[in-house]
């Protein structure tokens, strides 16, 4: 297949020096973002009247300080890396996924419902049905905005966007009525079968093998998108919608199918919340993992290996500010400010002075 | 059919214009923006806020003109980094305003706990009462005439600048030049530069106007009943605005009818919780606007589709 746009004409040369550069390309502008950002944050630090060097150790470095600090910031990288996935197939098909928080609850749910309900089974076979129940339940949700999007014309920013207010009260009526733990005192259902809880693989902290679900994840995104013929398909979609249909791919099929991959991704990342770290579904389990996701995938410019690398940093942000709280007077959601300030400055063209730029390489349009 | 009297009580008249003007204001604001082809996601952001600027000016001065005008400026000054990332530094609209999105919450939650100490909610007291209007109770007697009292008995000035926002705004955008612009702008940017006009300007223009909307919106929310701002509390208002606009076909009388369609779910809901002879189970109730909002969204598609294929 050939393709007109000017990354494929790079493609095509490829020597190790092009290797190179285009690596240093795809890592420059994250780098440069993250920096701009976190100088942000320290200018918000000093305005605010904090220690700004304090604040900062803790900020960058609060997760490294012992095992068990290291140990939660791979749990946390965990959603991260799943619901930044699921943000990357639906991007990479042009379409703008944004519902991946309520996906993730309709997942967390139903993969929750599965534990609690098919007790008699073996600890693998259950785990297994627990993640497919959960991404066949988000995959449906979002595999909806697809539908409507295919074959109406809807446009899926909105309806991704107002069906996470849909999903969360409706997994929030669940939790409430037909399935409340009475005993828990709050919005939970009872616990999972013990046999499906994620063994923790860091001691006294809350990673578990989760993250290797997550690892295995990676790997299956990125061959199938990029070593596979759906992949191409999917991205031949999402970078000109015309073009792939003069080229004979179904394109309204290919859209439902990448919302539900999308969904079923972010669906899978609240079975892994539910299997390894409340081992039941709790209504406000995720503080916004499915926004996150957003920001970590379009850090990593839409990359599965990125992502893996961004999530992971993402998480040192968010265990960081939860240290430098307890530490410094600056205030836990510096990290959720400084989230929307990397989402800003990633997607902005930014003309860098002629000094800067003499470093960049070409840039490559999109 | 106890339960449909309960419902339909003449108070719900009240509480449909209580919810149709942040909707509204909103979908005014996306107007706008969609005359001059922005999909303007962002005015979540920028409602949200308005609404903290307005509840934390009102209570350090107790001024209402300061509160309203701080939501407003707060908002425009979103929308100008808005329009400066998307429009000048050419970042992806809807990207730029998940950013956007992203940063009013991320903000507003921190202003929160670092000036209130409270990561929830604040509600200052004394707070200044929002101007509204009173009329004589004993219109509420009078056939027809009571119609317009339960309707807007009570109501804010920001309700009533509403209003009168849809039959400017359909003035600026089909009577006045700058309308014109827009919309050029919209359909055809390569013949309103070849025309000598900034399209990229126009856009600006569009995006700080949906600003002004937004922040009267946000004011709205946090200052209309309760004077207080809670994490996130516009709650999709925004989206459901922009939706409302996308079913009324951009135009600010489509918008209005479309917003009270939505803000009639909204009032319903309310009233639905409130109801003693029959229970239904809250978080029901409360997935009706963004489930109304959708399929009137589909059927808006549909029904545009059919009139261009015919």
């Amino acid at each position: 297949m050939t393709s007109q746009t000017p990354a494929a004409d790079d493609l095509e040369r490829v020597t190790l020096q092009s290797t190179l550069r285009s690596l240093g390309r795809s890592v420059l502008q994250p780098v440069v973002t993250i920096g701009l950002a976190l100088l942000f944050g320290l200018f918000i630090v000093i305005l605010i009247g904090g220690d700004p060097i304090a604040a900062y150790s803790n900020f960058l470095f609060g997760s490294f300080s012992n095992s068990v600090n290291f140990g939660n910031l791979l749990a946390k990288s965990t959603p991260l890396i799943i619901t930044g996935l699921g943000v990357v197939v639906a991007f990479r098909a042009g379409l703008f996924n944004i519902g991946g928080e309520g996906q993730m609850y309709f997942g967390a749910f139903f993969g929750a419902l599965v534990g609690f309900t098919l007790t008699g089974l073996p600890g693998p076979i259950l785990i297994l049905a627990i993640i497919v129940v959960a991404a066949i339940a988000g995959g449906l949700l979002s595999a909806l905005a697809g539908w409507l999007k295919a074959y109406y014309q809807v446009d899926e920013v909105v309806t991704t966007l107002l069906l996470n207010y849909v999903a969360i009260l409706f997994t929030e009526y669940l939790v409430l009525n037909p399935f409340q733990d009475p005993t828990a005192g709050g919005p939970a259902t009872v616990l999972i079968a013990p046999q499906a809880w994620l063994p923790v693989i860091v001691p006294q902290s809350t990673a578990t093998v989760g993250l290797l679900i997550g690892l295995v994840l990676v790997v299956l995104t990125w061959f199938l998108l990029f070593r596979t013929v759906w992949g191409s398909q999917v991205r031949a979609v999402g970078t000109n919608r015309r073009f792939a249909e003069t080229m004979g791919i179904n394109v309204k099929r290919t859209i439902l199918q990448a919302m539900f991959v999308s969904g079923a991704l972010a669906g899978i990342g609240g079975a892994i919340e539910v299997m390894g770290v409340e081992h039941r579904f709790y209504q406000g389990f995720s503080p916004g993992f499915g926004f996150l996701g957003l920001t970590v995938a379009l850090l990593a410019k839409l990359n599965p290996w990125g992502t893996l690398v961004m999530a992971l940093f993402y998480a040192e942000l968010l265990n960081g500010a939860a240290v430098m709280q307890i530490n410094t007077s600056v205030p836990y959601p510096l990290v959720n400010l400084l989230a929307g300030i990397v989402v800003l400055i990633m997607t902005a063209q930014i003309q860098f002075p002629g000094w800067v730029r003499r470093f960049i390489p070409r840039r490559v349009e999109a | 059919m106890n339960w449909l009297t309960q419902l339909l009580d003449p108070s719900l008249l009240g509480t449909l214009v209580l919810y149709t003007t942040p909707i509204l204001l909103a979908g005014i604001g996306a107007a706008y923006t969609q005359q001059a082809n922005i999909l303007n996601i962002a005015l979540e952001g920028m409602m949200l806020t308005a609404a903290f600027f307005a509840i934390a000016v009102g209570s350090a001065t107790q001024s209402i003109p300061l509160a309203l005008l701080a939501a407003v400026v707060a908002s425009m000054l979103m929308a100008a980094i808005f329009a400066y990332v998307s429009l000048v530094l050419r970042a992806d609209v809807i990207v730029a305003g998940i950013g956007i999105n992203l940063l009013a919450s991320g903000l507003t939650v921190f202003l929160l706990e670092r000036l209130y100490n409270n990561e929830g909610s604040y509600s200052p007291f004394p707070f200044p009462e929002l101007w509204s209007l009173r009329l004589p109770s004993d219109w509420s007697t009078i056939p027809v005439v009571n119609i317009f009292y339960y309707l807007f008995n009570d109501q804010t000035v920001i309700v009533f600048l509403a209003l009168a926002l849809v039959v400017i705004s359909h003035i600026v955008l089909y009577r006045t030049k700058l309308g014109v612009h827009i919309r050029a702008t919209g359909e055809n940017p390569e013949a309103v530069q070849a025309a000598g006009l900034d399209p990229t300007r126009l856009k600006i223009i569009a995006v700080i106007i949906s600003g002004l909307c937004g922040g009267l919106g946000g004011a709205q929310l946090a200052m209309a009943t309760l004077n207080q701002f809670v994490r996130d509390m516009t709650n999709g208002v925004g989206f459901i605005g922009l939706a409302a606009e996308i079913f009324g076909n951009a135009t600010p009388v489509g918008t209005l009818v479309a917003s009270t369609i939505f803000g009639f779910a909204d009032a319903v809901a309310d009233k639905v919780q409130v109801l003693t002879t029959i229970h239904i189970p809250p978080q029901l109730v409360l997935m009706l606007p963004y489930i109304v909002t959708v399929l009137a969204l589909t059927f808006a598609m549909v029904r545009r589709r059919r009139w261009v294929t015919q």
